[in-house]
């Protein structure tokens, strides 16, 4: 505790005295030149040098710290000269190297020094310099392995022709500011016409859902492009995409390395999510739109060169838990031409029963009445749901429950597939396992044939044409129960799975006994 | 203090305390960007082997390198007790940037002492060779150890023969003693292989040492040994450190980062590029790197070649040992080389610890003066095999006390006896230079100890290193009991074959290499220093080759 107070003191005492001066470089209008070096071994190297003085320096105002709030705590500057083509511009940045001349002089820092590259317009100066948006930024974060003490920061750009920019590198507040040669490594690159969307501004719209081939060949890092850490490409592409309101998912595959989703307007912290083949996923981000709004569209790429592309895909999708039952709902309807079916009629409480069925996301709104079969009229009315589902508890004294109760559902005096209440093949159950792979769940009713297999089915239906394919075999248990999951096809947004077992008849007959069809949603 | 601590200051606390204050007033918005947060494995092809260092006796540091174009990205090391994986004892994800040129590292801790353990990188559609690696015996174990060295290795010299051999021995550890790559670039040596690559830039020495990693007898030596490596003058640039020629602050940084990064180490925290640290093999054996490069200076206040703070380790480091052999690595030779026989002292060779008299005469001083016992001194840099006895005062002929002994290990592949001298041999350098008991300048390999407790065995080997893959041969042993601080010579002729110098060194230069090494190493030159889209191209190229020929394929499918 004393030694922490000591400690304190000092600093509190080290503050009040002189300060370092800072450099000029502290500020962009100071920025420092990369030079050539003189080597003794020729030829002179490619890469430029620029050593900063970070000793006395301070954060910049107007200058965002891209790596977080504790990054670029001390900065310096340096200057990249315009040129006449188009460049691919490597800078990296490494602490100094020195000999300590006392016993317990400070070794060179382990820390990794923050490093950001802002792009200039054509014709700017260090005077009228821009600092608002670092077009690329590289540290600790970026590379997540605080174990590495050797890691230095390194980003990449293709510079436009004509365009110069400034660069920028940093110590955090607790690290010594120790001097950092900045390295340029500027290469002439195949000239090109950049493609459409090279920079933000004036950007394309993609179609939406649809696909659109965006050509990658040309691109560069323009001074619109805000710097992602987690999505770092040396050159970018970008496309506007009109959302309404759902679910969508945007994909990119070809010379794409990276994709970034914007909301609008696009600044660095308007980024939703990104994707990089870095990571080993697909690139693929998930797009929501509560509104009808804009989103931008970031494509980064590693390979500029002729003929690059890659095809940006926009589809609408349904993941929530609603839209999963609407496509379950959807698809058990187009298994059948009537408007309507039960899909399950269960026991609930002392005599009531509950029903419930699906009528398709067309029949939302609609009126279903269900009946007992057998008995005239209605037992209860309801309402299709938005999801295309509809669950109605019929109460006890109309229910008519008794063991050989069968039900119907009808939507304007038509009529839907009869169900049991009390099935051979009852109590079905279909969930999501995982996104691949669905488990059903069932129960074949006593007496059971001496069979056990039972098969479990998945319906592929087109305008209420339904054919079964059976997907895998399992046993029933002892008792009857039957479970197993099955492949959810690939695509498929909904599967539909029936069970199909053996059972014997009051008669001692083995017959077939299969499960009102369930249907699961993605 | 320890030697991981990060020390404090004044100073820092100075400028800490400053941008503070800064800080508060010119804070900025803090913009919430996407930073990595989560990542997985990317794709990437693993073509430049795999290596381990920095043995303790429950860790070890693991080295891969993944070839990608992204700037970041991750691979997945697995490390297991036996050769085919099956025994998993640790699973790491591993991420890369770009600023680190994709080299991957990992430091595997809680394993068993003196233990070998496997390994292999994999990435989303590649995996690495399977490499092997061993843990340090624990400090109480009375296992003997062995210690593998050698230095200066010119690509373009000759074929790497020492290290294929190197690779078949049961070795604890091997230490490379500096001059690992070379600088210039060399259209054609007189052996015919190329080297287009002139280094002196961050790309260059990275593509440098890209392009020696792609010998297949160092990959294999990295592959089933683990390594310390300490840098002498042509990791930069050729005898840099001595006042002139001076690197540039970016030509320094460069070499050294690309250093850290190739080599399975990671930095002492607080202190970047400081590679003097201490390996201790057992209670038989301890291992003082030294690091004869960076910290020179020349002129006032006077010239070190270690630097107050380095020397003040080594000293320290040696006196408070408790192995029994005292071992340093140790790039420039210590005894000394010149007219140093009837003729007087004149030094040829400035450049090693003749130059640095005041420092060799402190070190060797305060192990005869702290009878330190049981000091060998193992070195590289002068590309002759010698064996010498250090007297407590240097000076050759002196009849003081001899404190410590010298194993030189000659080199790899690069040129021995010098042009000048060479016409006159062996016998003429002894002749001169009584202090040494054996001298060999025409043959080229490296050196070999085991340390017990009750003596150290020290072996020189070498080939014909103008045929790839010739069977190395033991050309001299020495014995040197505990207590000694002398050896005596075991095997070989006695003092060198005086008369090989001429005529060894001109067979081996005059010797064809075989084309296909020629042609392999051309294009292996053409990659390191290609862009990034012929890169490409010869990448796929280059890996197929050595699919089929480097690595080792069954390893592969067992790792599968």
């Amino acid at each position: 505790m004393r030694g922490s107070l000591a400690v304190a003191v000092l600093a509190l005492l080290a503050s009040a005295g002189p300060a370092a001066a800072a450099p000029t470089s502290d500020t962009p209008g100071g920025a420092k030149e990369f030079s050539p070096v003189v080597v003794g071994n020729p030829p002179a190297p490619l890469e430029l040098e620029s050593v900063l003085e970070l000793a006395g320096t301070g954060p910049d105002a107007g200058a965002p710290r891209c790596l977080g709030p504790t990054s670029f705590a001390h900065t310096s500057w340096a200057w990249v000269d315009a040129a006449p083509t188009t460049r691919l511009v490597r800078v990296s940045a490494t602490p100094v190297s020195r000999t300590p001349t006392t016993l317990n002089e400070p070794g060179v820092a382990t820390a990794t020094p923050d490093l950001a590259f802002f792009v200039q317009p054509a014709g700017a100066t260090r005077a009228s310099a821009r600092t608002a948006e670092p077009q690329a930024c590289d540290g600790r974060e970026v590379l997540g392995d605080a174990a590495r003490t050797d890691a230095n920061p390194e980003v990449a750009a293709v510079l436009p022709a004509g365009r110069p920019a400034l660069v920028q590198v940093g110590w955090r507040a607790s690290e010594p500011q120790a001097q950092i040669v900045a390295t340029l490594d500027a290469r002439p690159f195949t000239a090109q016409a950049p493609p459409a969307g090279d920079d933000p501004t004036g950007a394309p719209f993609a179609r939406v859902p649809g696909r659109t081939v965006v050509p990658l060949a040309g691109a560069t890092l323009a001074d619109g492009d805000p710097a992602q850490p987690a999505c770092q490409a040396p050159a970018t592409v970008w496309r506007r995409v009109r959302l309404a309101p759902g679910r969508y998912t945007a994909t990119v595959d070809g010379a794409a390395a990276t994709l970034t989703a914007f909301r609008d307007p696009v600044t660095g912290d308007s980024a939703l999510a990104c994707r990089d083949t870095g990571d080993g996923g697909p690139l693929t981000v998930a797009l929501r739109g509560s509104t009808t709004r804009t989103a931008w569209l970031r494509i980064g790429t590693d390979l500029v060169a002729a003929g690059s592309a890659t095809r940006l895909t926009i589809t609408r999708g349904r993941s929530s838990a609603a839209e999963a039952r609407a496509a379950a709902s959807d698809a058990l309807a187009a298994c059948t031409r009537r408007p309507t079916t039960l899909t399950d009629a269960r026991p609930r409480g002392r005599a009531g029963v509950r029903l419930t069925g699906v009528a398709g996301t067309a029949a939302a709104g609609k009126r279903v009445a269900l009946r007992l079969v057998g008995r005239r009229g209605t037992l209860a009315t309801v309402r299709v749901r938005a999801d295309g589902t509809f669950t109605r508890v019929v109460s006890p004294e109309a229910a008519g429950r008794r063991s050989t109760a069968r039900y119907v559902a009808t939507i304007g005096g038509r009529a839907g597939v009869t169900i049991p209440l009390r099935p051979r093949a009852g109590r079905p159950t279909l969930r999501r396992a995982g996104t691949t792979r669905v488990a059903f769940r069932g129960r074949l009713s006593a007496p059971l044939a001496s069979s056990r297999a039972v098969r479990l089915q998945v319906a592929s239906c087109t305008g209420g044409r339904v054919r079964w394919r059976t997907a895998r075999t399992v046993r029933r248990g002892t008792t009857g129960a039957v479970s197993g999951t099955v492949a959810r096809p690939a695509g498929a947004a909904a599967v539909v799975v029936r069970a199909v077992g053996r059972v014997r008849s009051a008669s001692g007959r083995t017959v077939a006994a299969t499960s009102v069809p369930q249907a699961v949603g993605f | 203090m320890p030697e991981n601590a990060v020390r404090t200051t004044r100073r820092t606390l100075v400028a800490g305390a400053g941008s503070l204050a800064a800080g508060l007033a010119l804070s900025t918005p803090a913009h919430a960007r996407l930073v990595a947060s989560t990542r997985g494995v990317g794709p990437g092809a693993f073509l430049d082997g795999v290596a381990s260092g920095e043995p303790s006796p429950d860790a070890v540091t693991l080295w891969g390198r993944i070839s990608t174009d992204r700037p970041r990205t991750a691979a997945r090391l697995i490390v297991a007790s036996d050769p085919d994986l099956r025994t998993i004892v640790a699973t790491v994800l591993v991420p890369t940037t770009a600023g680190v040129d994709h080299t991957l590292k990992a430091r595997i801790a809680r394993l068993r002492p003196d233990t070998h353990y496997w390994y292999v990188w994999q990435s989303k559609d590649g995996m690495s060779p399977v490499g092997r690696t061993k843990t340090a015996p624990d400090p109480a174990s009375d296992k003997a150890v062995q210690i593998g060295f050698s230095s200066c290795q010119r690509l373009t010299e000759g074929f790497f023969n020492a290290h294929l051999d190197a690779a078949k021995q049961d070795l604890d550890l091997y230490a490379f003693l500096g001059d690992y790559t070379y600088e210039y670039q060399r259209a054609r040596e007189a052996r015919g292989a190329f080297d287009e690559l002139t280094s002196n830039d961050l790309a260059s020495y990275r593509a440098k040492l890209r392009f020696y990693r792609s010998d297949p007898h160092l990959r294999e030596l990295h592959r089933l040994h683990p390594t310390v490596h300490v840098w002498d003058d042509h990791e930069v640039e050729n005898d840099y450190g001595d006042g002139e020629p001076t690197p540039s602050a970016m030509q320094r940084a460069s070499g050294y980062r690309a250093s850290f990064e190739w080599h399975p180490r990671l930095s002492v925290p607080g202190d970047r590029y400081r590679l003097y640290r201490k390996w201790r093999l057992g209670r038989n054996a301890e291992l003082l790197m030294l690091d004869q490069r960076q910290y020179r200076t020349v002129g006032a206040p006077g010239s070190t070649l270690l630097g107050r703070p380095q020397m003040e380790w080594a000293k320290a480091g040696l006196s408070e040992s408790g192995a029994a052999w005292k071992l340093v690595g140790n790039p420039v030779m210590i005894a000394p080389l010149g007219l140093n026989g009837p003729l007087g002292g004149v030094s040829f060779n400035p450049d090693q610890w003749d130059g640095y008299p005041t420092e060799r005469d402190e070190l060797l001083g305060h192990i005869g003066t702290k009878d330190v016992q049981d000091v060998a001194f193992l070195t590289g840099d002068i590309h002759i095999f010698f064996a010498s006895e250090l007297p407590i005062d240097s000076k050759p002929l002196s009849g003081s006390r001899v404190v410590a002994t010298e194993y030189v290990g000659g080199s790899v592949t690069s040129e021995g006896v010098p042009a000048l001298i060479e016409a006159i041999g062996n016998g003429a350098i002894q002749g001169i230079n009584p202090q040494f008991k054996y001298v060999q300048g025409a043959m080229h390999g490296w050196g070999m100890l085991r340390a017990d407790a009750k003596e150290l065995r020290v072996t020189y080997r070498a080939s014909d290193i103008s045929r790839q893959g010739a069977e190395s041969i033991t050309i001299a042993s020495f014995v040197q009991a505990r207590g000694a601080n002398r050896f005596d010579q075991t095997s070989g002729p006695l003092g060198g074959d005086l008369a090989q110098a001429v005529r060894g060194e001109r067979s081996v230069r005059n010797a064809p290499v075989r084309e296909s090494l020629k042609e392999r190493r051309a294009t292996a030159s053409r990659l390191a220093i290609a862009s990034p889209a012929q890169g490409r191209r010869l990448v796929q190229a280059l890996a197929l080759e050595r699919t089929r020929r480097d690595d080792r394929t069954r390893d592969r499918r067992r790792a599968a």
